[in-house]
């Protein structure tokens, strides 16, 4: 629902060099691995989920390209839905063909950087106004923007996991001092 | 000839201990950090002897006790057992028991204690995000609790 329709298979890739001011997910700018997985067993995974389709986002994930167009490929196959984040603008990806050929592959793409003076938490699944929906099933893209979503997430052992695009408000929800240092960085 | 010698549990804990003999049937009085066991022989009552120096207790028995008269002629009640080493080995079985028993209920305690809290957590920000204006709805994923805050701007 925070990352596209229906139920996903939601995956953080990570590594990028596009630094957004204001980006919450600094801590997936490193290019050094975070969990490192054999593509083979990520599509096993996904695969096993059975959601109602694929977001890939990061990070920034036109900087696997590589192993991102082979993952989507398996994907397609499976007629699977892939929904993807891209800090690059689509003049910047028609550049480049590869970047081109995975982003034709996504059902919904939405591209461009985060743009800390356009943010608005109540846009449909993207953070600034200058991000777009772009998708080839339209009726997606119809509803309105009016509703902020966030998602939290409580383990079993209490840890706590927000995703989405929260305001100020949510470190008062969350009461969690180092969490909300995190993502004021 | 090589020879293998193998020691009891070292019986550390008290409580432990005492709850060994208590699923034995074994009746004991406690005086000061001795155990003394209602099992007799030649010198008198055997005891569980605390040693503060090895941090733990020994079993004081008259050593003939242990195997070398069997029966045991002078009245030590240790049939059930037929000698001190047998009896110790039942004591030591029990006393793991006991120690499981114990990890157990420490581990539920924990996760009860854990279950609480992930509870009072979740209920806390549950009641901040509806003061916040979110409508909250809430689902299981497995271990992992999923809450989905939704705040429409009209």
């Amino acid at each position: 629902m925070i990352y596209g329709p229906g139920c996903r298979y939601v995956i953080w890739l990570q590594g990028c060099r596009l630094h957004c001011k204001g980006c919450w997910n600094k801590s997936m700018w490193s290019f050094d691995p975070n969990i490192l997985l054999e593509r083979e067993e990520l599509l096993r995974n996904i695969l096993l989920k059975a959601a109602d389709g694929v977001t890939i986002l990061g990070g920034e994930p036109l900087e696997q390209p590589d192993n991102l167009l082979w993952l989507l490929n398996q994907l397609k196959k499976s007629g699977m839905h892939i929904m993807l984040y891209t800090g690059y603008e689509m003049n910047e990806i028609s550049f480049e063909k590869k970047y081109q050929e995975i982003c034709n592959m996504a059902d919904i793409l939405i591209p461009g950087r985060y743009h800390e003076n356009e943010r608005d938490i109540y846009l449909k699944w993207r953070g600034s106004r200058n991000q777009k929906i772009i998708s080839k099933d339209d009726c997606v893209i119809k509803e309105e923007d009016s509703t902020n979503e966030i998602e939290i997430i409580i383990d079993e052992n209490g840890k706590l996991c927000c995703l989405g695009y929260p305001d100020d408000s949510i470190s008062d929800i969350l009461s969690y001092p180092e969490l909300t240092s995190t993502m004021k960085e | 000839m090589s020879s293998v010698i193998k020691t009891t549990t070292p019986f550390i804990s008290k409580d432990l201990l005492c709850e060994a003999l208590d699923t034995m049937d074994i009746h004991y009085t406690i005086k000061q950090d001795n155990i003394i066991t209602e099992l007799e022989d030649y010198y008198g009552l055997q005891m569980f002897v605390y040693s503060p120096e090895l941090g733990r207790y020994q079993y004081q028995h008259d050593s003939s006790a242990n195997g070398r008269f069997n029966p045991y002629p002078w009245g030590m009640d240790v049939n059930k057992w037929g000698t001190v080493s047998n009896f110790l080995q039942v004591v030591d079985t029990e006393y793991q028991n006991a120690y499981k028993r114990l990890e157990e209920k420490k581990l539920k305690e924990e996760e009860e204690r854990k279950r609480k809290y992930i509870e009072a957590q979740k209920l806390k920000i549950i009641a901040k995000a509806e003061s916040k204006g979110y409508s909250v709805k809430e689902t299981r994923q497995g271990d992992k609790t999923r809450l989905v805050l939704v705040r429409t701007h009209y």
